[in-house]
């Protein structure tokens, strides 16, 4: 079983020259068949989940296994950043789940993109990003957490734009970049920050890229030698870097319009793995963030209200995909909560929960949206639970685990719950039972409208490969067998309410689906979850300032840098116009120049010869 | 190693020119193209040989001094034509040579007339350059930096793409020439300094330097100041830069290669070998106000490129961003800040190198490089848009790339500088990391404006990269990854003479 673990760092290698090796070929057009393509990026995730498998009953069966395997990449002098793997038993659980979803979602998208015309560049770039998130899981330090941080943003903003003709597609993936950016810029600062204080404090080179094997005692070392404004400016700008990729409140709005992607990438980047990076990098350094109770507070404020806002701007969406973007938004919120507040397992438990789930929703909503001509509005489907009955069992099955009814999401809710009521947090309860009451509308609203009734469209349904069917069959088996797996807390409390309160949502959603406009009725509060509270209007008018503000240093640049250069040139230019007026050629003007200046010098001359011998008298 | 002779490295393109020029060639374009394309890769392969046989120690290798210009009397002022290599002069040799042959390449297609004289001047332009890397002494080093100015005068005037190009060319030259006065003034004092402190007469740069007890502090920073000043029109520093993005949008697309690529970083050579290696006092004096020039320099230039819509603008004023972070670097003083902004001038140099190809080739097939005018060039042009991803990545700082190593080196080496107690230094560079969001900002607007969205009518017969152009641009983007991915191979070479640089400042 060591053989596994100690051969880890090949899963992050072999996705990488996978990916290579497709870019090559395809730059000289030698790879033509789309059936190698599939089969290696297939061979190369199977063989991580086999790794994956073998690490994760190793760290099963020694309990605290924990190895760490690094090379120097840079070495200056004293200082020196590491790159490597870090195995204990959260990245091992991590990567098993990643590897897990990634096999599954990329047997999904061989068929899903197989009438694609850039399909090998889509397995490039999802090589690329297994390859990534393998390394940002596995990272032994913060150095190379940050590395992967950005390569993994890469390839989620390529796979954004991977259908780079439309131009909103190619608005979603620069904006989705940028906002990422803000988020890698503070996670920098904030290693740079930290680094700075070992450095000075301890003068301790060794652990300037914060290594994780003993983050508790630099945690305690940090905390121990700086004042707690600084602490908290660490620990912030770590944070928000976690938030950028996680979505959290005010940086969410890239999620949103990452679902501008094919549908296998929203499945597999944008609700399991990449945006989980958040939560896994906050679980992480949980050493560090715990020692200040304020940090802890603001990560539960930043959960919760992305929770909330999030699942309140989901209620009226039309938009399948959209539905669920905010829906992930709203869970990652949750988790950030259950990191704040509970314990960082819990939050790990209902990650690992809403992977499996997000994934699968996903990816039946695009078996149904291919079957609608890729048509994503939820009041143009209707009635397909009998076109396509797997996808609406396993929808369903989905959605009651994600409603916290049934299955893996009621047992991860459950431990929430029972968590937030044992540490006494009752505003916090509260508020995550409002949203778990979204959730359940907004999900069941959705399946109704998909589902239910009758057909809006006049078209046959196409029935879908039988992989794709089955891909996400095996997602759901997944999330029933997790239900077992799970600890369970047996809070009859929480079963009563949680049954309760989503019973109520189920019937208020048929309501609405059976009545239209529920909402409607008051405009003020359907506004503004129809344009998810305007955080769109503040972007773009962060944007246009920018522009703005970019302009007007423009016009510095122009007229007073490059103005003082021509003011110069243009005075060359009279002194010389001039000089060339007095050239007349006449003898007679020459005379009289040569006895005016004759005059003026010996004036000149006299002037200064009087000057001076008035001042030598006078001293 | 006898055959390995830098005056033979140095002088050889300028032993080129005078055959291209010769009458036999007249007419012969093709011959022309491929003579030029071989002797520089040759070139190229004798610069490698020097990287083989070097030892890396503190001595200067392959030191060699000219006998033909072994005149009395200017041996009688101290004046020798001297030259030597040292760890980050051999670097940038390697560099020049390297950068040189890929613009030979480049030129193929682009440069259509008057072909001998093109190459003709490259080859000067590359002797002066190389001779400005090798030099040991402060006029020889002065008269290579001046003998550059005039090929590239013509180079940018001649075979410029654009109307203004005599004119941008003529600001180059009085631009460039106007700073230099100021270096040369910088170098008379510093000159006369060791005349009065030891009482010898003599130009050699490793024999003058360091602190001069007789000469007053107040001077020593005005000559710092003076030679700062020719560096930084080349470099270029704002408020001293506004001839840059003029002579890069209108020179030939090899002509900005061999500007971005190597012209710039002459100036930060010289900061390095002059302003801090020969008056380390004045400029430990004068590092809080070049920080927040640096400042100016990374976040001005890169939220302006932001409203450019001239791809070549774009880049252009990227690269005085980039220079900013260079300048910062050499701020901080310490051995990573330094080791991270000759990393990054090397890194930059590739990359810009790459980039400025690019909007090379995209100008040769459709004649604009107006970002609104293009667009959904990646339909027709899927390798172009590929080699540009990678560029672009790499320029913004994407990790595994060359550029991401000297960007961290640079902000984490000037956070950690201990040069003085202020926060200045900290603030500013935590404040530059901003620079991650800007430069992200304008890269993706040239490769959105380029090549997503909708291609328009007339682009639809625009044909791929052609044979001689993916050479090139395979070329940088191996050098781009295997840098990015092993770094320490560079910087190893100029560890010791970085040490070397900071035993002035005590360690």
């Amino acid at each position: 079983m060591s053989f596994f673990a100690e051969n880890l760092y090949t899963i992050i290698l072999i996705p990488f020259w996978v990916s290579l090796l497709f870019a090559i070929g395809k730059l000289f057009g030698l790879i033509k068949s789309k059936k190698i393509v599939g089969i290696l990026t297939l061979l190369s995730t199977f063989y991580a989940l086999v790794f994956s498998v073998g690490t994760f009953v190793l760290t099963i069966i020694e309990k605290n296994y924990i190895l760490e395997q690094t090379v120097p990449f840079l070495q200056l002098n004293r200082f020196i950043f590491d790159i490597g793997i870090y195995i204990d038993g959260l990245s091992a659980w991590m990567i098993l789940l990643v590897s897990i979803v990634s096999l599954l979602v990329q047997i999904y998208s061989y068929f899903y993109m197989y009438s694609d015309n850039s399909f090998i560049r889509f397995f490039i770039f999802m090589n690329l990003f297994n390859a990534s998130m393998f390394g940002l899981i596995l990272s032994p330090n913060m150095f190379q957490i940050y590395v992967f941080w950005e390569l993994v943003g890469l390839c989620s903003y390529l796979l954004i734009g991977f259908w780079y003709q439309k131009n909103e597609v190619s608005v979603a993936a620069k904006r989705a970049f940028i906002i990422n950016r803000v988020g890698d810029f503070s996670l920098l600062s904030g290693i740079i920050l930290s680094a700075y204080v070992i450095l000075t404090n301890l003068n301790n080179t060794l652990n300037v890229s914060i290594p994780f094997s003993n983050i508790s005692t630099i945690s305690a070392q940090i905390y121990g030698c700086t004042s707690d404004g600084i602490f908290i400016l660490i620990c912030l700008l770590i944070l928000l870097g976690a938030m950028a990729k996680s979505a959290q409140l005010p940086l969410h709005t890239w999620l949103i319009d990452a679902m501008q992607g094919p549908t296998p990438v929203s499945a597999l980047i944008h609700s399991a793995t990449m945006v989980a990076a958040g939560v896994y990098l906050i679980i992480r350094l949980y050493p560090l963030f715990s020692l200040n109770p304020i940090v802890l507070q603001i990560i539960s404020v930043v959960g919760i209200t992305t929770a909330l806002v999030c699942s309140y701007s989901a209620l009226t969406q039309v938009d399948m995909k959209k539905i669920l973007a905010y829906s992930t938004n709203a869970q990652l919120g949750l988790m950030f909560l259950a990191v704040g507040a509970c314990s960082t397992t819990i939050a790990m438990f209902h990650l690992t929960a809403h992977a499996i789930i997000k994934a699968m929703l996903f990816l039946v909503v695009g078996v149904v949206a291919v079957s609608l001509n890729h048509n994503q509005d939820i009041r143009n489907a209707g009635g397909l639970r009998k076109q396509l009955p797997i996808c609406a069992i396993t929808f369903l099955i989905g959605i009651l685990s994600l409603s916290g009814i049934l299955f893996a999401g009621f047992s991860s809710k459950e431990l929430i719950f029972g968590d937030l009521i044992d540490g006494k947090h009752y505003i916090y309860l509260s508020l995550f039972l409002i949203v778990s009451f979204m959730t359940a509308y907004y999900l069941f609203r959705m399946y109704f409208y998909i589902f239910e009734g009758k057909n809006k469209f006049d078209f046959e349904i196409k029935e879908p490969h039988f992989v794709l069917n089955l891909s996400v069959s095996v997602f759901a088996l997944i999330v029933i067998l997790l239900w077992f797996v799970l600890p369970k807390s047996n809070n009859v409390l929480f079963a009563m309410i949680s049954h309760l309160i989503a019973a109520f949502a189920v019937f208020t959603a048929y309501l609405t689906y059976s009545q239209k406009k529920l909402l409607k009725k008051i405009p003020i509060l359907y506004d503004l979850s129809i344009n998810a509270m305007y955080f769109d209007g503040v972007y773009h008018f962060i944007t246009k300032s920018y522009k703005r503000f970019s302009k007007f240093l423009y016009i510095i640049d122009k007229y007073i840098f490059d103005g003082i250069v021509y003011f110069c040139t243009l005075n060359t230019k009279m002194i010389s116009w001039f000089l060339s007026k007095i050239q007349t050629g006449s003898v007679q003007a020459y005379l009289a120049y040569s006895i005016f200046i004759l005059m003026m010098s010996f004036g000149g001359i006299m002037l200064v010869y009087s000057l001076i011998m008035y001042f030598s008298e006078v001293q | 190693m006898n055959w390995l002779s830098l005056n033979v490295l140095v002088f050889s393109p300028l032993i080129m020119t005078l055959i291209l020029l010769t009458p036999m060639f007249s007419g012969h374009h093709i011959l022309i193209r491929r003579i030029s394309k071989g002797f520089a890769s040759l070139h190229f392969v004798y610069t490698l040989l020097f990287l083989v046989f070097f030892n890396n120690d503190l001595t200067l290798n392959y030191e060699t001094s000219l006998k033909l210009f072994d005149f009395d009397w200017l041996n009688s002022l101290g004046i020798t034509l001297s030259m030597g290599l040292d760890g980050i002069s051999l670097l940038f040799v390697i560099l020049s040579s390297f950068i040189i042959l890929i613009a030979t390449i480049a030129s193929k297609g682009i440069i259509k007339s008057k072909q001998s004289l093109y190459y003709a001047l490259i080859f000067i332009v590359e002797t002066a350059i190389l001779g400005v890397f090798c030099a040991q002494d402060m006029f020889e080093f002065f008269m290579f930096w001046e003998l550059e100015l005039i090929p590239m005068y013509f180079l940018i005037g001649l075979w410029g793409e654009e109307s203004t190009a005599k004119k941008s060319a003529m600001k180059f030259l009085l631009y460039t020439f106007f700073g230099s006065l100021f270096m040369l003034c910088g170098f008379l004092m510093l000159y006369n300094f060791n005349f009065i402190s030891t009482n010898e007469l003599t130009a050699n740069m490793n024999l003058i330097g360091f602190n001069y007890d007789n000469v007053p502090f107040y001077l020593q920073v005005f000559a710092s100041i003076l030679m700062l000043i020719g560096f930084a029109v080349k470099m270029p520093i704002i408020p001293l830069h506004t001839w840059l993005p003029d002579a890069h949008t209108d020179a030939p697309a090899p002509v900005s290669i061999i500007l971005a690529g190597l012209l710039l970083k002459m100036g930060a050579y010289g900061i390095i070998r002059f302003n801090i290696q020969i008056l380390p006092d004045a400029f430990l004096m004068m590092v809080p106000y070049l920080v927040v020039f640096a400042f100016i320099n990374i976040v001005f230039a890169s939220i302006v490129a932001y409203y450019q819509t001239d791809v070549k603008k774009i880049i252009a004023y990227s690269s005085i961003s980039v220079m900013g972070i260079i300048l910062l670097g050499l701020c901080s003083l310490n051995f990573v800040g330094i080791s991270g902004a000759i990393f990054l001038m090397i890194a930059h140099a590739v990359i810009s190198a790459g980039l400025f190809f690019i909007v090379g080739i995209i100008y040769r097939r459709t004649g604009t490089r107006e970002i609104l005018q293009l667009g959904g060039l990646a339909k027709v042009m899927p390798r172009l848009a590929g080699f540009t991803l990678v560029f672009i990545a790499a320029s913004i700082g994407i990790p595994g790339l060359i550029v991401f190593v000297g960007e961290f080196l640079v902000f984490f080496g000037a956070f950690i500088s201990t040069i003085w107690n202020t926060y200045l230094i900290q603030i500013i560079s935590l404040l530059s990391i901003t620079v991650l969001i800007f430069s992200a900002c304008y890269a993706l607007k040239l490769l959105h404006g380029v090549f997503y969205g909708n291609l328009l009518e007339r682009w639809k017969k625009v044909n791929d990269i052609l044979n001689h152009e993916l050479v090139v641009l395979l070329t940088l983007s191996v050098v781009a990854v295997l840098f990015g991915i092993m770094p320490m191979t560079i910087l190893n070479m100029i560890k010791l003479n970085v040490q070397n640089i900071l035993m002035a400042f005590g360690g």
